[in-house]
């Protein structure tokens, strides 16, 4: 039953992208507009596939790599929808459901049916501690999109050139507007991801930090995120060179998140790999 | 009964004819429509009168009438025959009414795709049916061109791209700042280009301008002009960091703005994006300014390059336009072929005479002890109240075509004798 809501998500995802290409061809606002239908449509199914799955194993649905990569893109979809509601963005879309798709992609590929979990992750700390931190990673991957749209959008303005594809474009004070605030409720999410998890490692294991290499990677990008916040707010930096940070900052999470898991061993790998 | 448009154009006509021939005021304008209305055959007419055209709109019998508004309009305008004519175009039908359609959609325009021109159409058809010139067929196409306009406006996007400088400067200011309404901007040296420029960015929500001048005096003046801030020009550098758009358009030989101080600028603006358009030849900023993160500078040049590109864009969109316009050409046609009675006329009759032959053949087989001449005036008898039946609806459909809903007439009767295979006049032709 649920996995019908999996595999019609991500045939919705992938509409999305397709509407968003014929957008990018044609140049006809409408196809955009239907696009971020289909976006609107597989985050609703992607929820429901996490509710009727989180409800199967009585604890939050972020225990496998495959759920959290559907909890990922139910986010990004999610987030994105509510800044096109705020912003107007027409043409972004075009960068966040690849994206998406991409995600829910590889989630189906490593997609395995749900089975009872340890007594370990039937713990309130579950939502509390991994929610938080995707949130922080989706807001994360939303401020990698939009700030390879500003180098896209700064470039252009820079070297003088135009098209009616630009022309779509939102302002670059508009983008680094929505990467700022990305990063800046990105942060809180994940310092509250973090401190939680070190509360309840130190409740189920004994101690707050383990070296676990997950637990390093986090600090590490953790670091780099602060860094970006600190040089945007005191050193008055914006515009491309955050751009660029933000971007190397999420190539980094996106390590800490997929890279560490299959490179090293620790309590922090997703189950049934 | 035809549409035709007589006119000129700044395609046909240098100003030097189009203002000769223009009704530049009311006064004019209703004289005109007097002396075209009077003329023979013309039952309605529009008079169009821009900078950029002259034309009258007419409905009537059109054969020759070229000849009629040319001894008009030169005996109006005192201008000679020979030297209106090579000037003027006249356009029939189909061709009349396509012209029509993209002078409403402001494909026929001098700036391709300028709005204005609706506005103004709007405002000749009202002024002329304020005065009776129009009439059923006027009406009709007028409406129609509006409608056609709208439709080219919304369906492309042929309005979307700036096709002048200092447009195409404001377009790149909110690319950069989204919106310009707690902006500020300096105006370096004066201009007519400039002064545009600075006037667009202050209608598109700039809070404060300061001028800067060689002369302080004239700094003064335009700052008075502006609403703005007079500053020296010994002190503008000192102010750049205040502000996020200069506009700069002096005189001097070299550069005024170098890297170093535009460096200094954005430092002290903690990296808040500048937006420098320099309209000055020789130019008045070093284009090395342009490689600071943050800054952007375009100069007269690189604005024209944005203009002629968009310009190309707004062709591309004028083709898209064209098929609107054949579209509703097309159903237009369809329309006024509609009013066309005569063939109607033909297949109502032929209708009742085929009934009477076959009655009447029917009939003959049981009469057959009558003579000739008794079935002589039989026969007359029947053509009789054929003729007397249709003679009223015969001359009801021949006015029709001045009536509003002289469509639902022709649609009822074909419906009601079930003549639906009747085409119009010009298919059958």
């Amino acid at each position: 039953m649920e996995n019908t809501f999996l595999y019609i998500g991500f045939i919705t995802f992938c509409f999305s992208t397709l509407f968003f290409i014929i957008h990018l061809l044609t140049m006809k606002e409408l196809y955009g507009k239907v696009g971020n239908y289909f976006i609107l449509a597989g985050t609703i199914l992607f929820f429901f596939y996490l509710l009727i799955r989180g409800v199967k194993l009585q604890h939050f649905p972020v225990t496998t790599i495959h759920e959290g990569l559907v909890f990922l893109s139910f986010l990004l979809g999610l987030l994105f929808l509510l800044f096109y509601l705020k912003y107007k963005l027409k043409i972004v879309g075009i960068f966040v459901s690849p994206v998406i798709t991409f995600f829910a992609l590889i989630s189906i590929f490593v997609h395995k049916s749900a089975s009872p979990a340890m007594d370990l992750l039937q713990s309130l700390w579950l939502p509390i501690h991994v929610g938080s931190i995707f949130i922080g990673n989706a807001l994360f991957a939303l401020s990698f999109v939009f700030s390879i749209v500003y180098i896209i959008e700064n470039f252009r303005l820079k070297r003088k050139k135009f098209d009616s594809f630009g022309k779509q474009f939102p302002s670059l004070a508009t983008l680094d507007n929505i990467n700022y605030l990305c990063i800046v409720y990105g942060f809180p999410f994940m310092t509250l991801g973090m401190i939680t998890g070190a509360v309840w490692a130190q409740y189920a294991i004994g101690s707050y930090w383990n070296n676990d290499p997950k637990e390093i990677w986090s600090l590490i990008t953790w670091m780099l995120y602060s860094a970006i916040l600190h040089c945007r707010l005191i050193s008055g930096w914006r515009g491309k060179k955050i751009a660029i940070f933000s971007i190397f900052a999420f190539l980094v999470l996106v390590f800490t998140f997929l890279g560490v898991t299959y490179l090293f061993k620790g309590y922090h790998v997703f189950r049934g790999l | 009964m035809n549409i035709c448009v007589i006119g000129l154009s700044h395609k046909t006509a240098p100003v030097e004819i189009r203002e000769k021939v223009a009704f530049s005021s009311q006064q004019k304008l209703e004289e005109g429509l007097m002396l075209i209305k009077k003329l023979d055959g013309v039952k309605e007419c529009v008079i169009l009168s821009t900078c950029n055209r002259v034309e009258m709109y007419l409905v009537g019998e059109c054969n020759g009438i070229l000849d009629n508004v040319v001894e008009a309009l030169s005996c109006y305008h005192g201008i000679k025959k020979e030297e209106l004519t090579p000037h003027l175009y006249l356009k029939e039908d189909r061709e009349a009414i396509r012209h029509i359609f993209k002078v409403a959609s402001g494909l026929d325009s001098m700036v391709l795709g300028e709005p204005q021109i609706t506005g103004q159409l709007k405002e000749a058809y009202g002024y002329a049916a304020g005065k009776n010139m129009t009439g059923f067929f006027t009406n009709k196409l007028m409406h129609t061109a509006f409608s056609v306009a709208k439709r080219v406006r919304t369906e492309t996007k042929i309005g979307s791209f700036a096709v002048s400088i200092s447009y195409v400067a404001v377009e790149l200011a909110k690319k950069i700042f989204e919106s310009l309404e707690d902006k500020k901007a300096m105006l370096i040296g004066a201009g007519e280009m400039a002064e545009l420029a600075a006037k667009h960015l202050l209608s598109n929500g700039i809070k404060e301008i300061i001028v800067a001048n060689r002369t302080y005096e004239r700094a003064c003046f335009l700052a008075n002009e502006f609403n703005g801030i007079p500053c020296s020009f010994e002190e503008f550098p000192e102010k750049l960091k205040f502000v996020d758009i200069v506009i700069s358009s002096t005189g001097a030989p070299t550069f005024i703005i170098t890297p170093e101080k535009v460096k200094e600028a954005i430092k002290a603006r903690k990296n808040r994006p500048m937006f420098f358009i320099d309209i000055a030849v020789p130019r008045d900023i070093d284009p090395k300014v342009n490689e600071i993160d943050n800054v952007y500078v375009y100069d007269i040049d690189d604005l024209q390059n944005v203009v002629d590109a968009n310009l190309l864009e707004r062709q591309k969109e004028a083709k898209k336009a064209e098929v609107i316009i054949e579209e509703e050409l097309e159903s237009f046609q369809q329309w006024l072929k509609s009013l066309n009675v005569k063939p109607l006329l033909v297949a109502l009759r032929k209708h009742f005479e085929d009934i009477k032959n076959i009655e009447y053949e029917e009939a003959k087989k049981k009469l057959s002890h009558l003579s000739e001449k008794d079935l002589n005036v039989i026969e007359a008898l029947l053509n009789a109240i054929i003729n007397k039946t249709l003679h009223h609806p015969t001359v009801f459909l021949k006015n029709l075509s001045t009536m509003d809903n002289a469509y639902q007439y022709v649609d009822t009767i074909k419906e009601l004798f079930n003549l639906k295979g009747v085409k119009g006049a010009e298919e059958e032709n």
